[in-house]
């Protein structure tokens, strides 16, 4: 109780801040480890939906930053101790640049959470003049948290450099991660904005919110195959 | 009497008690001619800053007699001079080269705000993580004097085992502090904290790794032992630094997101004390 009541006194302090000044952004990383777990736990259900209280706050940017940070470095640990392993066992040397993979997925992964978001608020906001307009920041979370699949699911991709003379077996492993990461992201991703589409915005035309959410997949899907193809070899 | 409170003014920082504390230096020498007892009113702490009693009482235990008339710092510099204005120092070309200074003048190190009993009292609340709750006040004192000897000596034990990597250190020092400083600012609620208090943590309790670095002189730690020495290094240093960041915040229910970002910072350091740079 008293601590809501703070923290209401702080996010009015907070509105007092210009968007140039560190303490503006404060009141996107107001939480606490139950808070974050939390979240995390309701990132791994694929028809998680938000409560309104959530949808209407500005959801906080820790996730969706050190989320991600994690993702990069598990996708970038998967393949350099694959290669390693590899190498270990087939005596072929893999040459490979190892920098530029580490920033394609910074790129990528943090593009993605931060772009997309923008392309979504633009969209209902200029296309179909959807009055109630979910905040930014509640977006990167959203996209942020949903991701956090992709950690543990890399980390399993390390087993393709066990099997290196069974291109076939390492490729049914290659799939199965990228259907694990891309469908359990893109589903929680999509039924949270459905639900707010429908629920909190108030879409009246059943049509156009399926359409924003055809669009939403079929975003996520294009960074799945990216993901496929940067981290998980050629498209076969 | 400075010595000890120039720390206090940098911990807590509060912009609105600031200007108070310069009137009041500003009022002092008015006080000090009218009774003799405004003299040793002039030691209490100024409004807006809250040192515990038990710690007034010590730092009161510790000042030698030529103290206590004595009041010197960067605030009240006019007051300094106003006092011992008619004891010269010794002229000519030679006293430039001579010891001799004002009387009473406190040591050079305590002038530069390094002070070894703190350093070494801050040393073992570092190696002791387990010790139930960290005093915000250990860490009021926001010395830099420790952490740039441990990231001297860090970089000197990593030097002996053949890395020159200072750039590294350095470089990984500054960008992963300015960085982890910008993250607990944003964290904190209501207790703020300073890029220099940041600093003073971080580095303190670099210890375990410097421990782990100075082993590494004599043992290759390229092996599984050496990892895992590494991981309980790692651990002790999160330990502790989360543990000095959130009782300094004064915030409940964080330390693992405060830890989190300290680990990937100290795994650096530790991926430089056990990796050998490849030369070919």
């Amino acid at each position: 109780m008293s601590q809501q009541h703070t923290m209401a006194q702080y996010s009015a302090f907070n509105d007092s801040f210009s968007p140039f000044s560190l303490h503006f952004y404060r009141k996107y990383f107001q939480l606490n480890t139950i808070d974050f777990f939390s979240q995390c736990a309701a990132a791994f259900n694929p028809i998680g939906k938000l409560s309104d209280a959530q949808m209407n706050s500005t959801g906080d940017l820790y996730g969706p930053v050190w989320i991600t940070a994690t993702i990069v470095w598990c996708l970038f640990f998967s393949n350099t101790l694959s290669d390693i392993l590899n190498v270990y066992m087939t005596g072929k040397d893999i040459n490979q640049n190892y920098t530029g993979l580490l920033l394609r997925a910074i790129n990528l992964l943090y593009g993605y959470i931060l772009l997309v978001p923008l392309l979504f608020i633009a969209v209902t906001r200029f296309v179909y003049k959807i009055p109630q307009i979910i905040c930014y920041s509640r977006l990167v979370s959203i996209y942020g948290y949903a991701n956090v699949i992709w950690g543990p699911a890399s980390l399993f991709a390390v087993l393709r450099a066990v099997f290196p003379g069974h291109p076939k077996l390492s490729m049914i492993l290659k799939w199965f991660v990228i259907l694990l990461g891309g469908v359990f992201s893109g589903l929680n991703i999509s039924s949270k904005l459905y639900h707010y589409l429908n629920d909190v915005a108030f879409v009246e035309d059943q049509k156009s919110s399926l359409l924003l959410i055809s669009g939403v997949i079929f975003l996520h899907l294009c960074f799945t195959i990216i993901v496929k193809i940067v981290f998980f070899g050629e498209l076969q | 009497m400075s010595f000890y409170q120039q720390p206090q003014q940098f911990g807590q920082y509060n912009p609105a008690s600031l200007p108070q504390q310069q009137s009041y230096s500003a009022e002092q020498p008015f006080q000090q001619k009218q009774t003799p007892y405004h003299v040793s009113q002039s030691h209490s702490p100024a409004p807006g800053f809250q040192i515990p009693a038990a710690q007034s009482q010590q730092q009161q235990q510790q000042q030698p007699p030529p103290f206590q008339s004595f009041p010197s710092g960067s605030m009240d510099f006019n007051n300094v001079s106003g006092s011992i204005g008619d004891q010269k120092l010794s002229q000519g070309f030679l006293a430039a080269f001579s010891t001799s200074g004002y009387p009473g003048e406190p040591p050079l190190l305590e002038e530069l705000g390094i002070n070894f009993k703190h350093i070494k009292e801050k040393t073992a609340a570092v190696l002791n993580p387990r010790r139930g709750n960290i005093s915000a006040d250990i860490m009021t004192d926001s010395d830099l004097a420790g952490p740039i000897l441990f990231c001297l000596a860090f970089a000197t034990f990593l030097l002996l085992s053949g890395k020159t990597h200072f750039g590294y250190i350095y470089g990984v020092a500054l960008f992963g502090t300015i960085c982890q400083h910008i993250l607990f600012k944003l964290m904190s609620q209501d207790a703020s904290i300073d890029l220099i208090r940041t600093a003073s943590v971080i580095g303190y309790c670099l210890l375990p790794l410097v421990l782990l670095s100075a082993v590494a002189v004599f043992v290759p730690l390229d092996n599984l032992p050496g990892y895992v020495a590494a991981i309980l290094a790692i651990l002790w240093c999160t330990t502790s630094a989360s543990g000095f960041i959130v009782s300094v915040l004064r915030l409940q229910n964080v330390r693992m997101l405060i830890a989190y970002p300290l680990a990937m910072f100290y795994s650096v350091f530790a991926l430089m004390a056990i990796f050998v740079e490849k030369t070919q």
